[in-house]
């Protein structure tokens, strides 16, 4: 955990036990910095959902405590419960739970009423309807919206009462594959913005490499790995980490589907029919081939590197290589021997267009170098 | 209704299902010894109603449902039961947030309690108002030493007899909306900002209203129709307490056209009520 950040004030820090009847024990600690967005990655049943509700106050914890900026909200051992509606902390729910006898102007502006509770230098309901382009539904019911709609609607009625820290679960498992990525993009813009610690809890790495600083991955209840999406995809803790981490995530820029790669003069062909811009590029390990020779024929993405580093791991070997690309490549332990790859041996690699993956995606601003 | 049954549980997966969801249930044959005893079922229910509505004197429908009689006891009826579903609608709404939401031990009884004059004889229901509340009774006597009130035959003792049988109908309609919304858009508000009391009255209620409205509906119908808890608790007194279900018991020994004309205003009441909720509530049952 070697990213920690500065221990200050500022922040959330989390440390409890909770158990549910069931024999279900959720042991988690955590920090997250004010100023810093927090991915969590875990499978189904993993406890996401029950973090984010003893964080937001809708559960107790049983043992430890939550802290959010200095505050104590909840502390088993001293008896401190700050209940969930003087807590500020904005969540978006996964199926948004926006309230349908309301209108859609009226669920922004629901969290308005308890002005007392909460201090107004906020985006103001206004300001929020009309960056997130919901000023023409202003006065429409939830049923009637799609499903980017809704997720917009959750997103200003969180954000509306000026929150001091913000929890998204899923924010886009509900949405289809465009919607999803037009909100990747949103929140691209949005959570730098938003003053304090962020928790986006989802299952898809290019969301977590896109939006978060940090990852954090829960399994069973319990904190497996903390890091940078780099750090863990290198160094995967558990083999869930590896299967949902363990691919090659790369920014690029794409132009008419041919994708110059950052940091090196190589272009990728793909069949990506995006608009032009900046895009991530997922290349999962198993669908780059090895030669020794330049390849004839089929893929049309070929080029001439080195071998960094050589890992078995059980029925294949992890490849790692070298300049232009780095990329992780998985082959068989047979071809491996056949190829003979060792650190520094010169090999070609090559990847079929169709197998690589682009999404939308403007990067966070620390990480463009 | 078409004659036809349709087979249970098709509902697989495939194209084969979707041909099937795609087109009406297909009409099978029904076995005369289920269609037989359906059919003298449907007319047993059928038949006492044809049977009113041959007497019915529609000519003089109109004298008869203006004479004084009718009017007093409608007059009486109407204050009775929409008193009632009021009383109902104050108390009823949160019992039934009480047994949907707070978690206490022996809430099974508690729930039988409070649905127990859906089943209990209404005689008895206001044979025990009466242990409770008569000038004997055991809250009724030193209620009436202190402040020279007496419930039983009056107008209240009808409201107070009508609400006991009628709000069970409201308490288990609410109650069934209250655990099917469920309670995230609660913790959804509660995030907001929104103190118990806000969340009640702006998400909670708001989200239930339909069933509400229905059950106060429910309610207020049972209500009117009220009779063995009425005569037992508040009597029979014309103007006062002789309300329109009394009146046809009365009206039947001497003024049987009056008694025809009654019962068919409770009869066409009764049957808007249902056919008005029918999606609303014995469409789940």
């Amino acid at each position: 955990m070697s990213s920690l950040s500065q221990p200050s004030a500022d922040g959330l820090k989390v440390a409890f036990r909770r158990s549910n009847g069931d024999g279900f024990v959720l042991d988690v600690s955590l920090e997250i910095a004010g100023d810093e967005t927090v991915a969590l990655l875990g499978p189904n049943g993993a406890g996401k959902s029950t973090l984010v509700e003893v964080i937001a106050g809708l559960q107790a914890v049983d043992a430890g405590a939550v802290v959010l900026n200095g505050t104590t909200l909840d502390d088993a051992i001293n008896r401190i419960f700050v209940p969930a509606d003087s807590r500020r902390i904005g969540v978006v729910f996964q199926d948004y739970l926006l309230f349908d006898h309301l209108s859609v102007h009226d669920n922004v502006a629901f969290s308005q009423q308890f002005g007392q509770k909460h201090s107004s230098d906020g985006p103001g309901v206004t300001t929020l309807m009309e960056q997130l382009d919901l000023t023409p539904l202003a006065e429409r019911k939830p049923p009637s919206l799609s499903g980017g709609q809704r997720q917009r609607v959750a997103l200003a009625r969180a954000l509306a009462m000026n929150p001091s820290a913000l929890m998204l679960d899923e924010p886009m498992a509900a949405l289809d594959i465009n919607a999803r990525s037009a909100v990747r993009c949103l929140l691209g813009q949005l959570l730098p913005t938003v003053v304090g610690p962020r928790l986006l809890i989802t299952h898809d790495p290019v969301d977590a490499f896109l939006l978060a600083d940090r990852i954090c991955v829960l399994e069973g209840g319990r904190v497996t790995q903390v890091g940078t999406t780099e750090e863990i995809r290198r160094r995967p803790a558990t083999e869930y980490i590896a299967a949902a981490m363990g691919t090659n995530l790369l920014h690029g820029h794409n132009t008419k589907g041919m994708i110059n790669m950052a940091g090196s003069d190589l272009q990728l062909h793909t069949v990506y029919g995006g608009s032009d811009g900046p895009v991530v590029v997922t290349i999962a390990p198993n669908t780059v081939a090895l030669h020794q020779r330049q390849p004839d024929g089929s893929p049309r993405n070929t080029w001439s590197t080195s071998v960094a580093t050589v890992e078995r791991r059980g029925d294949i070997t992890r490849v790692v290589l070298a300049a232009p690309l780095p990329l992780e490549v998985d082959i068989t332990v047979s071809a491996a021997d056949a190829l003979d790859v060792q650190p520094g041996s010169k090999v070609w690699a090559a990847v079929k267009a169709t197998e690589i993956a682009v999404t939308e995606g403007r990067s966070m601003p620390h990480r463009e170098t | 209704m078409s004659p036809s049954i349709s087979s249970p549980g098709v509902r697989g997966s495939g194209v084969k299902s979707h041909d099937r969801a795609g087109r009406r249930a297909t009409p099978t044959a029904i076995p005369k010894a289920v269609m037989v005893p359906a059919v003298l079922g449907l007319l047993f229910f059928a038949i006492p109603l044809i049977g009113l509505a041959a007497r019915t004197p529609w000519a003089d429908l109109p004298g008869l449902l203006t004479s004084p009689v009718v009017v007093d006891a409608l007059r009486l009826s109407m204050i009775s039961s929409l008193a009632a579903t009021a009383l109902a609608a104050i108390m009823g709404v949160p019992l039934a947030w009480f047994l949907a939401r707070v978690h206490v031990p022996g809430k099974s009884i508690i729930r039988a309690l409070v649905t127990l004059p859906l089943v209990l004889p209404p005689v008895v229901g206001g044979a025990a108002l009466l242990f409770a509340l008569g000038r004997r009774g055991v809250l009724g006597g030193p209620i009436e030493s202190a402040t020279g009130f007496l419930l039983p035959f009056s107008i209240w003792g009808v409201i107070v007899a009508n609400t006991f049988v009628a709000m069970p109908f409201l308490v288990i309609t609410v109650e069934g909306a209250l655990h099917s919304s469920g309670t995230r858009h609660e913790a959804a508000a509660a995030t907001l900002g929104a103190g118990p009391l806000t969340i009640f009255r702006r998400i909670t209620l708001p989200m239930i209203r339909p069933s509400i409205g229905a059950g106060l509906v429910l309610t207020w119908a049972r209500a009117l129709g009220e009779f063995g808890a009425t005569v037992t608790f508040a009597g029979n007194a014309p103007g006062s307490t002789r309300t329109l279900p009394l009146a046809v018991f009365v009206t039947l020994g001497q003024d049987r056209e009056t008694a025809i004309a009654i019962s068919m205003i409770l009869v066409v009441v009764s049957l808007v009520v249902l056919i008005a909720l029918r999606d609303r509530w014995w469409r789940n049952l």
